[in-house]
């Protein structure tokens, strides 16, 4: 693997659990006693250089979760550990410079960049509030860096208007690379983005990942670009966690009937295997996480859902070594047709 | 008018005529439509043409800005002129002129005989209005279906599509709905009056994916039952692999490649369809292979490059490709592909990807040459 874990892990989330308060009111609900349960007791961890993918439908916690590690919210319980730093316990003076190694790609190009700053003053902003180097050495940095993420040095003093969202997009990399930081958590980082960008914007990424070493924390709903991006893979779905290994057999072994037909309902650009292969559709919608399902989250819309998952929470169990899954019936085996229900 | 409901001739819609001999259902021929801006003329639709037929589906493929659901847009007298313009060709339907049709029966048309869904199933349902009365809303225009009538069928129609206790459901408002509920609710309202045509414009790309594989059976379910002609917008090649019966693939304002399903995926013959199939990420199950994008950005349509639009992109554009635009090289079925190379063999088994099939062949062809060493 091109990560390395003998240093131990640069993050390391134990128990995450985030919960807002939810109803309306005058007080947007702050008294009201019912919580949105968006993350519930998630863990995992990752190393140096790695490139640990989120996957999930929207509303399961994943945007959540990342926004939480960088604490942009404070978690409910629950500990983050990046190296070896609790990030819910720092003070603000901690936590500027815990960010100093840690920073954020968000989903919307167009939303994240100040219309009214250049792109020199975007990218170079990062190292003013660190205090890095004299202004000329922040503007040779953006200069390197526009040219490392493809866009012409020459346009450090554009606006963002000039540019088109695959560009933008570049812009938003560039700054979070500013820094040189250790861990970036990319928040859909390609899905505002067409096809033939998307690869440009997956390629840069990997590249920058090879130079600098960076490790990711890579968001997306869609399985093929996490897949594509990732070394290992946690699926989440209704604010847990339900299944992680890596890349390869989480594709090829899946043991979670959710990952199985969140696996199957990726459509594929083949019409030969599109038509013979098997499909698992799901019945319903995803609850609401006001009052999640009793019992395994997920049993309201499992294809073999029995009498205990409605009862008891499925234990997070190892099923294979570094392979982790929380379903009382999970078996490497795909679900037969006839426990399809529709 | 007069009484509760009144009864409305069906017998003349367009839809239960016949089709004139030698014609197709809907027929697209080199339809062009400009956008006339401060800026200059924006080509939006240049020179698009299909023909569909009844029960089949066309997948309409392209990047934003394309000009795929503007080209729909414009069939459907949609877009406001001015700015735009219809500069050229024909779109007929059942042998009647869309294009140059009288608003008062264009407005027949719309949603009784061609319908359409949009992407976005929140801007697209009025938030004000109860379900029911949107859903029977065209029944109650077209068909001069009464209150009572119109919602008696709109409880149907959203049993039809899979929506739970609608008898309840057609007295809420659409933010009582999840996504994947309420583009279940344009699909009933598309389907109400029984259309020959429905045009899904990116009717799953706002739906997660477990949902979206929920609409698209769907929307398969219901043209079985119909017998419907569908036109799927989409910028995803995986949503039409396995219901479209032909594809077209557009590119700043224009058709580059049209074919059967089987020949955009297995004999493509233009270099933009192979970058689209290159850029998405293969669900390797050994070895990650690193994507090839296409470089650069689409042109602005007002500012479009000479010769070949694509060739500013194109891995493999030449001095012809940049002088000339190209002509549109056709196989015998139909198939067609707007590149200068696109009849040259050799030039398409060097460059084109490999895909599933020819994989297969290539590995049968190694068996094939082992054996025969093994022999020899």
């Amino acid at each position: 693997m091109a990560f390395d874990t003998s240093q131990g892990p640069l993050l390391k989330v134990e128990h995450l659990t985030k919960e807002f308060p939810a109803g309306s009111g005058v007080f947007g609900g702050r008294f009201s006693k019912s919580v949105v349960s968006a993350v519930n007791d998630v863990s995992f961890e990752i190393y140096p250089g790695e490139t640990f993918g989120l996957v999930g439908e929207s509303g399961c916690g994943k945007s959540t979760t990342g926004r939480t590690i960088m604490r942009l919210n404070r978690p409910t319980s629950g500990k983050v550990f990046f190296q070896g730093r609790d990030v819910a316990a720092m003070n603000h003076r901690e936590l500027k410079a815990m960010r100093r190694d840690m920073q954020f790609i968000f989903q919307d190009p167009y939303a994240s960049l100040n219309p009214r700053m250049t792109i020199g003053e975007i990218i170079s902003e990062p190292m003013t509030i660190h205090g890095v180097g004299t202004m000329e050495e922040r503007m040779e940095t953006v200069r390197e860096l526009l040219d490392v993420v493809g866009l012409n040095p020459e346009h450090i003093n554009r606006y963002p208007h000039e540019f088109s969202g695959g560009q933008r997009q570049r812009v938003g990399i560039a700054r979070a690379f500013a820094l040189k930081p250790k861990l970036i958590i990319c928040d859909e980082p390609v899905s505002a983005l067409d096809v033939s960008i998307q690869a440009q914007v997956l390629n840069l990424l990997k590249d920058l990942q090879d130079r600098y070493g960076t490790a990711y924390l890579f968001i997306a709903h869609d399985l093929s670009v996490v897949q594509h991006i990732s070394d290992r893979v946690a699926v989440m779905y209704l604010g847990k966690m339900v299944e992680v290994s890596d890349w390869k057999t989480l594709y090829t072994e899946p043991h979670h009937p959710y990952t199985q037909s969140l696996l199957s309902a990726v459509p594929v650009p083949d019409p030969d295997i599109q038509k013979t292969r098997k499909r698992i559709i799901l019945a319903g919608d995803p609850p609401s996480p006001i009052d999640p399902p009793t019992g395994c989250r997920f049993h309201t819309r499992c294809p073999i859902a029995q009498a205990k998952c409605s009862q008891e929470q499925p234990e997070w169990r190892e099923v294979a070594p570094g392979h982790f899954c929380a379903c009382h019936f999970a078996s490497p085996f795909p679900i037969k047709e006839s426990h399809i229900d529709l | 008018m007069f009484g509760k409901s009144k009864t409305v001739d069906t017998s003349q819609d367009l839809k239960n005529q016949p089709v004139p001999e030698g014609h197709h259902l809907l027929e697209v021929d080199d339809l062009k439509m400009y956008f006339h801006t401060e800026d200059g003329v924006v080509r939006a639709v240049d020179g698009v043409s299909y023909t569909l037929d009844r029960g089949e589906t066309l997948g309409v493929v392209g990047e934003s800005g394309s000009g795929k659901s503007v080209t729909h847009m414009t069939m459907m007298g949609l877009i406001p002129m001015p700015p735009g313009k219809i500069e050229g060709g024909s779109v007929f339907y059942r042998g009647h002129d869309l294009l140059n049709m009288p608003e008062a029966q264009m407005q027949h048309v719309r949603g009784n005989d061609i319908a359409m869904i949009f992407q976005d199933p929140m801007t697209s349902l009025n938030p004000v209005y109860k379900i029911g009365k949107q859903v029977g809303e065209g029944l109650r225009l077209h068909r001069g279906y009464s209150k009572e009538q119109a919602l008696k069928r709109a409880v149907e129609l959203l049993d039809a599509v899979g929506i739970p206790e609608p008898e309840k459901r057609v007295n809420e408002y659409p933010h009582q709905f999840s996504g994947g509920m309420r583009q279940r609710v344009m699909i009933a309202m598309a389907l109400a009056c029984d259309p020959d045509i429905l045009i899904a414009d990116e009717p799953t790309t706002a739906l997660d994916v477990t949902i979206q594989a929920q609409i698209i059976e769907l929307m398969q379910e219901m043209q079985e039952k119909n017998g419907n002609a569908i036109v799927m917008i989409t910028h995803d090649l995986g949503v039409v692999a396995d219901i479209a019966d032909k594809i077209m693939v557009m590119y700043a304002g224009r058709p580059v490649e049209f074919g059967t399903a089987d020949e955009i995926f297995y004999e493509s013959r233009h270099p933009y369809t192979w970058g689209l199939i290159r850029s998405i990420p293969e669900q390797a199950t050994d070895e990650k292979k690193p994507l090839t994008p296409i470089h650069g950005n689409p042109p602005a349509l007002s500012n479009l490059p000479k010769g070949c639009v694509f060739s500013p992109r194109c891995p493999y554009a030449t001095d012809k490709c940049r002088a000339e635009r190209p002509e549109r090289f056709e196989t015998g079925t139909g198939h067609y592909a707007a590149c200068h190379y696109a009849g040259d063999a050799d030039f398409i088994k060097k460059n084109a990807p490999d895909t599933s099939r020819s994989r297969k062949v290539s590995v049968a062809m190694l068996d094939q040459e082992e054996t025969k060493g093994g022999e020899a």
